[in-house]
């Protein structure tokens, strides 16, 4: 019975672990000294990030096609 | 009526053929023919043409990269019938708490490649959960991870769920009576399952077996990522860097054509192992 158990867990985590791991490091982030926790940073960081991705490409393609053209 | 009916059916049908033609069918020849041409002429609009010549390069100068993009899918399906058999094994012919939270924490990895590489490459990374494993052992991290042990971890994750899923719909199939006769008849639990359950469910693990290798042989970013130089070296990153970094199209879609027959022979026996099966 614990065998059982301990396997299904053990297989599960094997599938799950990247994922988990994955998660964890969306809270943290790698310096040269380690990693330092930073809660929702990166979370709260998103909508800004993606805005100002949007704009850079717009802005980028605007100017390649004025060089362009 | 008949006739009406037979209309809406070719109309309904339609959109699928034209969808069909021209996402799959008209790339599909424009690779094949893409790979009987020199270099970058194809895309130039002047292809020049030099028969079976990117064939012979291919056998020539990648036989270490065929090599790799078929032993490292077959390593990794290994791994997973391995691991997979008994997990399917427990969730279908044993009581098990949780079964359906279980069967749903497969589907984790059809979320995508980039989840299982990006995971795995920061779990062995140094400060990872692995640091206390290459502690214990005196290893360091860059003797797992850019070797092909990486790699085929990388794709045993990926396709575990399809060797579970396969083995579990073969085994579920099987008439517990069967089993139940052979304790009856005095087989122990070990005999009645290398006689009885094992020779009945193998088409299911066989087809998830070879379902675990093809979808392995397309994999491409957990080589890159784990792979590193040394074990990256396999098909799909090798077409990426003939397109991409070399503009040598033709030797890539003769890469590409390969890898696809290849694809297309796995996913056929697949198809004829799971029929006979059922």
């Amino acid at each position: 019975m614990l065998i059982k158990y301990l396997y299904i867990v053990l297989v599960v985590f094997f599938i799950l672990s990247p994922f988990i791991f994955i998660l964890y490091r969306s809270f943290t982030y790698r310096t040269y000294w380690g990693i330092e926790f930073v809660g929702l940073k990166f979370y709260s960081e998103i909508p800004s990030a993606y805005w100002r991705a949007l704009v850079i490409h717009q802005t980028s393609g605007t100017i390649s096609y004025m060089v362009h053209s | 009526m008949e006739k009406l009916l037979k209309t809406s059916y070719i109309l309904l049908i339609i959109p699928t053929i034209v969808y069909l033609v021209l996402f799959w069918l008209i790339p599909l020849v424009n690779i094949i023919l893409m790979s009987f041409t020199r270099g970058e002429s194809f895309i130039l609009g002047q292809p020049e043409y030099v028969g079976p010549q990117n064939y012979i390069v291919v056998v020539r100068d990648y036989a270490s990269t065929i090599r790799n993009t078929i032993i490292f899918p077959l390593s990794a399906a290994v791994l997973d019938f391995i691991l997979g058999y008994p997990l399917a094994y427990l969730l279908v012919r044993r009581k098990v708490l949780f079964r359906n939270i279980l069967r749903a924490s497969l589907i984790f990895p059809y979320f995508g490649d980039i989840y299982v590489s990006y995971g795995l490459w920061n779990m062995f990374l140094p400060g990872g959960p692995f640091d206390l494993f290459f502690n214990i052992t005196g290893l360091s991290y860059r003797q797992v991870l850019y070797t092909p042990y990486a790699v085929i971890l990388g794709f045993s994750i990926f396709t575990l769920p399809f060797m579970v899923l396969y083995t579990a719909s073969s085994l579920s199939e099987i008439d517990p009576a069967m089993e139940e006769a052979a304790y009856t008849l005095g087989a122990s639990p070990l005999r009645a399952f290398y006689k009885v359950i094992l020779p009945l469910s193998a088409p299911g693990a066989v087809a998830g077996f070879i379902a675990c290798f093809g979808w392995n042989l397309g994999g491409f970013l957990i080589p890159l990522l784990l792979g590193g130089v040394e074990a990256s070296d396999v098909m799909t990153v090798k077409i990426v860097y003939l397109t991409l970094q070399l503009h040598n199209y033709g030797l890539a879609a003769t890469l590409a054509t390969v890898l696809m027959l290849m694809t297309i022979v796995s996913t056929y026996l697949t198809f004829k192992i799971t029929k006979v099966a059922g």
